[in-house]
């Protein structure tokens, strides 16, 4: 029933069949005002609630009033220790104050772990954006609240020095430097508490500031309005970042050297040879047989004249070169075409080693300018 | 300067290199950017890399512009698409977020708006599970999630995730048009 104090309220006869169906027991709980009966459903009664709470200490409320009454207690029996007369009462009334400091110290930092504890829950498991806020909110006000309240304890111990001067107790003075030190731990870890929840709070400030714009952002691109009115582009434009380009690959070959020299260029190789391993694969890859005829190696002749030593013969004698050319006597038949290409051939390899005169002359049909050795 | 290499070969493929990765290889990569950031910087000018960095992660940019703007933008935005799915289902999703494919399919189950926006993500998948598995991969190729456990499919988001949100945070939306925007 406590595990789901917070959750859904109990019906009678389930609570009976717990109860191994033993009527008597429930209605002892219910007269006894441990369980409230509301129709048929039952609840712990508040105080045991908060007796488990305490005891079991997974009270999530942060009680500062109780710290509040504890302070209150503490200088009324002060104050009535310095009013009693007899030493018997002032015993009770030290005995009384001992204990409060002890109760003080301890509410304190019970308030100080609870406090650190929801604080963790609320920010990592509310799902609500809002109540996460509110409720960090809030603790940060307790925060404060629990502060004060060890200020105000403290300043007890400072200011009542009437009290602490006329009260010669050993044991007080113990109590006193144990709640001082108490006090001192509380309150470094509270300064803590409270820089961890600025920290949620500004981190749920900047998450819903991002959950906010990221939904603009979506509805404007879906509008195709994105472009036109952010200034994407010119974010965009300001910004080279290489994963906006397309994926590079570099292909570098492997070096020959290396795979002749190097012992670990085996295995590379192996691993070409695996990948190639089937052999029809690699009779695929090789081409068709070349065909004998390309390899017989077949002759052709071919007349050539010889420019140079044609030339040098004309060089040695005196006549005009296309009548030099024309009168030569080859070692084999040559044609008129034969010679009227080859007069223009050397007239014009040579142009710089012949004179060109400006005289021309006739044979047959043929019109032939006079071209001497220099 | 020991990972000059890996660094190269990561950063040049436009992957990010994250402080929170849960390798520990890329941890030790990140701590000695860090420690020798000046050196690496020059280092990498030399070949045209701008050696960059956020909260927590280091990438590779350049001093010209490569891509058109036009292109920059069609890498950019499948990534609002994206967020707006995640920030949808977890409105804390950030660096350090841990998650399952099952989990976020459970809730797309039972959750019509974040099943509509499945849906016009990824249009290329078919089945819930494929989408959920296709956006989770975009987390990772970028480098902006890290695979903890292939076998219950769970990963963790990178502080690189916070690259993508930093942009979100830089556009700016005209004044007139943000009243138009509904809530």
């Amino acid at each position: 029933m406590f595990n789901k104090r917070k959750t859904v309220a109990i019906k009678y006869d389930d609570a009976l069949e717990t109860l191994d169906n033993d009527e008597n027991k429930l209605r002892y709980l219910i007269s006894h005002g441990v369980i409230i009966q509301t129709d048929d459903t039952l609840e712990l009664d508040d105080n045991y609630l908060h007796f488990f709470e305490n005891v079991l200490e997974v009270n999530e409320e942060i009680n500062v009033a109780s710290v509040k009454q504890y302070v209150d207690k503490l200088r009324l029996n002060i104050d009535s220790y310095l009013a009693a007369d007899t030493e018997k009462r002032k015993g009770s009334f030290m005995r009384d104050i001992r204990h409060t400091f002890h109760s003080i110290a301890q509410m304190t930092r019970r308030n100080i772990i609870d406090l650190k504890r929801n604080m963790e829950d609320t920010y990592k498991q509310e799902p609500n954006f809002k109540l996460k806020k509110l409720r960090l909110v809030d603790f940060d006000k307790k925060c404060v609240d629990i502060a004060e309240l060890i200020r105000q304890t403290e300043k007890i111990m400072d200011e009542q020095t009437i009290f602490f001067s006329s009260a010669m107790d050993v044991l007080l003075r113990q109590t006193i430097s144990d709640v001082r030190s108490g006090l001192r731990e509380s309150s470094h870890s509270l300064i803590d508490i409270q820089k961890q929840i600025v920290d949620y709070l500004n981190r749920i400030e900047y998450q819903s500031r991002l959950v906010k714009k990221i939904r603009q952002l979506k509805y404007l691109k879906d509008q195709f309005m994105l472009e036109e009115n952010t200034n994407v582009k010119s974010v965009l434009g300001e910004r080279n970042p290489v994963w906006m380009e397309p994926v590079v690959r570099f292909t570098t070959k492997v070096s020959i050297d290396f795979l002749r020299n190097d012992d670990a260029a085996l295995s590379i190789l192996a691993d070409v040879r695996r990948q190639l391993s089937k052999k029809t694969l690699i009779r695929q890859r090789l081409l068709g047989k070349i065909d004998h005829e390309y390899l017989d190696a077949g002759t052709e002749t071919m007349r050539v004249f010889n420019h140079q030593e044609i030339f040098n013969m004309f060089n040695a004698q005196s006549n005009d070169l296309f009548n030099f050319v024309r009168l030569y006597d080859f070692k084999s038949d040559t044609t008129r075409e034969e010679r009227l290409v080859l007069f223009l051939q050397l007239a014009s390899q040579y142009p710089d080693e012949i004179r060109f005169t400006d005289e021309t002359r006739i044979l047959q049909n043929i019109e032939y300018p006079i071209i001497l050795p220099l | 300067m020991k990972y000059t290499n890996e660094v190269f070969q990561r950063l040049s493929r436009g992957q990010f290199v994250s402080s929170n990765s849960i390798d520990t290889d890329t941890r030790a990569i990140y701590n000695d950017i860090e420690e020798n950031q000046s050196d690496y910087e020059k280092y990498f000018e030399q070949i045209d890399f701008i050696l960059s960095n956020g909260d927590g992660y280091y990438y590779f940019a350049r001093k010209e512009q490569k891509v058109t703007t036009e292109n920059k933008l069609k890498s950019l935005t499948p990534w609002i698409d994206y967020l707006d799915f995640l920030t949808n289902y977890d409105s804390t999703f950030d660096s350090g977020t841990q998650f399952t494919l099952a989990q976020i399919e459970v809730r797309v189950a039972s959750d019509v708006e974040l099943r509509d926006k499945l849906e016009h993500i990824l249009e290329d998948k078919q089945s819930i599970h494929d989408k959920i598995e296709a956006l989770a991969n975009a987390l990772v190729s970028q480098g902006f999630a890290e695979v903890i456990n292939e076998v219950d499919g769970r990963y963790q988001v990178t502080t690189a995730f916070r690259y993508i949100t930093n942009i979100m945070e830089c556009l700016n939306i005209d004044e007139e048009v943000k009243d138009e925007i509904p809530e």
